[in-house]
């Protein structure tokens, strides 16, 4: 793949600026301290990334917003997948902390539909944060589109995401950064970019 | 032996097979009773003229079918069992139901049957396939296993 060390830096300093906007915007959601580990970014290949991120046949819910570049009125193109991937468990604190009812959380329960929705709504605001971050840094017209989330073993839920890239590529760049709240939650933030959409980057930064 | 996507293991005697968390992806079951043979393939994509990766159903289902009958498997007596193919989200591209379309027309080219399939929904899979008996075990998430 095309990309050098230079150009891994210089995605991973605005990725960390998107997830470090990301984690403010979840903190005065939840009213809780969130730190964000430091940020990975790899070259993997697609067929391996549902490992990168935890165990394949695990119950995760993931909320996943696609982002495209305007080009004109009539173009725009694919430039990736905004997901945060949370267990169950942490779905469901989260969850239980986004609606202001930490009291009753019952984390063998599946989620309810408000659970979903505030956590569809967080996928939005998360990717809305970072996308203004990035666009300053790129200065490229972001669209993101709707958020959607499912629940179900993780393998599962990042296979049409992951399809879709497989068919143009083999290869996916892979940012994902970990959300800690309230210590022992496993919630991350991912940004999966496409190669035309990371070329187009790159091309803006000149690196 | 787990298989990963877009990819296949072909197992024997008391060895079992699995893909783990299939959505959209089809997990093709071969099972040969004569010699206790079994093959399992992930399929990521559908055929697609001129593509030659393995990623896609014809390329990678024709190296799991040489490679049974490398082994000593007479292909015509193979038992074919299909999973998977799910579409995950709503805003769904329909790339589930083009694996299974395309797993299908793989399977009768070569003048097989399906004997079990669990295709197509919402859901996703996990399976076992065990080499010595061909029986699949199946688990939807928040649903029980299921063997067949």
């Amino acid at each position: 793949m095309d990309i050098n060390d230079k150009q891994k830096d210089k995605l991973r300093e605005i990725g960390n600026i998107g997830a470090g906007n990301a984690s403010n915007a979840l903190s005065k959601m939840t009213d809780e301290k969130i730190d964000i580990g430091f940020p990975g970014i790899e070259v993997h290949e697609i067929r391996d990334i549902p490992e990168e991120i935890g165990n394949r046949s695990k119950i995760h819910s993931l909320v996943r917003v696609e982002v495209h570049v305007e080009r004109n009125e009539n173009e725009s193109i694919y430039l990736g997948t905004l997901m945060l991937v949370l267990d169950r468990r942490s779905a469901k604190i989260l969850a239980g902390h986004l609606l202001g009812d930490t009291e009753n959380i019952d984390i063998e329960q599946q989620l309810t539909e408000s659970e979903e929705s505030a956590l569809k709504e967080t996928g939005n605001i998360l990717t809305g944060s970072t996308l203004s971050a990035m666009t300053e840094w790129v200065d490229l017209k972001l669209k993101e589109g709707v958020p959607d989330i499912k629940t179900d073993m993780l393998g599962a839920v990042m296979d049409e995401i992951l399809l879709k890239m497989a068919q143009h590529e083999d290869e996916a760049l892979l940012f994902q950064t970990k959300f800690n709240f309230k210590k022992d939650l496993n919630s991350y933030f991912i940004f999966l970019f496409s190669r035309k959409g990371r070329n187009l980057i790159l091309e803006k930064l000149s690196v | 032996m787990n298989v990963k996507m877009g990819d296949y293991e072909i197992g024997q005697d008391n060895q079992v097979l699995t893909a783990m968390g299939l959505g959209s992806c089809v997990g093709v079951c071969l099972y040969d009773q004569d010699n206790q043979r079994a093959g399992l393939a992930h399929v990521m994509l559908p055929a697609e003229d001129g593509e030659e990766s393995s990623k896609h159903a014809d390329v990678l289902l024709d190296s799991v079918f040489t490679e049974m009958k490398n082994k000593g498997s007479h292909l015509s007596d193979l038992e074919v069992k299909i999973y998977g193919g799910a579409s995950m989200f709503d805003n769904s591209f329909d790339i589930g139901e083009r694996n299974i379309s395309s797993v299908k027309e793989e399977i009768s080219s070569r003048g097989l049957n399906i004997a079990k399939e669990d295709t197509g929904g919402t859901k996703g899979r996990a399976i076992w396939l065990n080499c010595k008996n061909g029986n699949v075990v199946v688990r939807k998430s928040f649903t029980g296993n299921r063997k067949d």
